[in-house]
């Protein structure tokens, strides 16, 4: 398990990196939804407030690094929600006496 | 491709978007508990993590005045099977709606039901398509990253058709057209990524499909 702890870690860390790259080097142009609806009108309009809007952090100036805080608070929000989610589900497997296969790994 | 709040002017097409698309989320997260190995379990939420950050970075499509990003419901698929990749994808959509106000909360529903249920469903039904010795092939990797944007950009068109004022020729022509060439390159990413995540993982990784394991 030791392995695949590390190896996982090592995906989490292309995570953070991929992000970074995000942050500095993505397009800023519109994607195609935004592109056909015009950009203006869709602003602005989730009737709750989100903490970072358009991956920024408020206050910070700079914006290469207020996407890079944006996206690593994302990234680890993100790990720490699906992984959530996911040991909710597997647990509830064994409690509900649902199918558990024979040729389930051992972990 | 994240439809945002205000989009959709039709309340009935949120609420039948919230049905279809909350109702597919359940239903894979039902299948997910069933069969999920508890090894595969602390994968996911790096995985998760992994498709976030994809997402954030944006590409220029060829010469046109928009932008793409990596998906990745059809690389989700690949590696997890089905009904994660659905949980997952709605689970970052989620946190990206309420953190970023990237995509809408109330138009959850929507995005759920496009980018998650029917993309991972088109990326499934693609790689089922192929021979088992040919499932884990590059191309089949590709296919399956194409599918899944090309069924979410469908769904979503259909979305934009029943719930706007939107000329339904541009959307399904002109946003169709430049989403089939988005969908052409998410599959090669797709396919560049399945390697990149399964060379790191590992051959012993718990990946989708395990022995025994249908879903």
């Amino acid at each position: 398990m030791k392995v695949a702890a590390r190896r996982r870690s090592v995906l989490l860390g292309a995570a953070l990196l991929v992000a970074a790259l995000g942050a500095f080097c993505a397009s800023r142009a519109p994607d195609t939804l935004e592109y056909f609806l015009g950009r203006s009108e869709v602003q602005n309009g989730n009737p709750i407030p989100a903490p970072l809007p358009d991956y920024q952090v408020p206050g910070v100036e700079q914006k290469g690094l207020s996407r890079l805080l944006a996206g690593t608070a994302g990234v680890l929000a993100t790990f720490g929600v699906v992984t959530l989610l996911s040991t909710i589900l597997s647990a509830r497997r064994g409690q509900g006496g649902e199918r558990a296969s024979p040729n389930d790994r051992a972990p | 491709m994240h439809i945002a709040d205000g989009v959709i002017e039709r309340p009935a097409v949120v609420v039948g978007t919230w049905i279809l698309g909350g109702g597919g989320v359940l239903i894979a997260s039902r299948w997910f508990s069933r069969g999920v190995h508890e090894d595969r379990a602390a994968l996911v939420g790096v995985l998760g993590a992994f498709i976030f950050a994809a997402q954030m970075v944006n590409f220029p499509l060829l010469g046109l005045p928009v932008s793409a990003h990596l998906v990745g419901t059809g690389l989700l698929t690949l590696l997890l099977g089905p009904a994660a990749a659905i949980v997952v994808m709605a689970a970052v959509l989620l946190v990206q709606a309420l953190l970023f106000q990237d995509g809408g909360v109330v138009a959850w529903g929507a995005n759920a039901l496009g980018l998650a249920v029917v993309g991972a469903v088109a990326a499934a039904g693609t790689i089922r398509a192929v021979p088992v010795r040919f499932r884990k092939h590059s191309l089949t990797a590709a296919a399956a990253g194409t599918a899944a944007v090309l069924g979410s950009t469908l769904t979503c068109g259909l979305i934009l058709v029943l719930g706007t004022e939107l000329d339904p020729t541009v959307v399904l022509v002109g946003m169709g057209g430049v989403q089939a060439i988005a969908a052409v390159a998410e599959g090669a990413i797709t396919a560049l990524a399945f390697s990149a995540v399964r060379a790191t993982l590992g051959s012993d990784a718990p990946l989708w499909p395990s022995q025994g394991e249908f879903r």
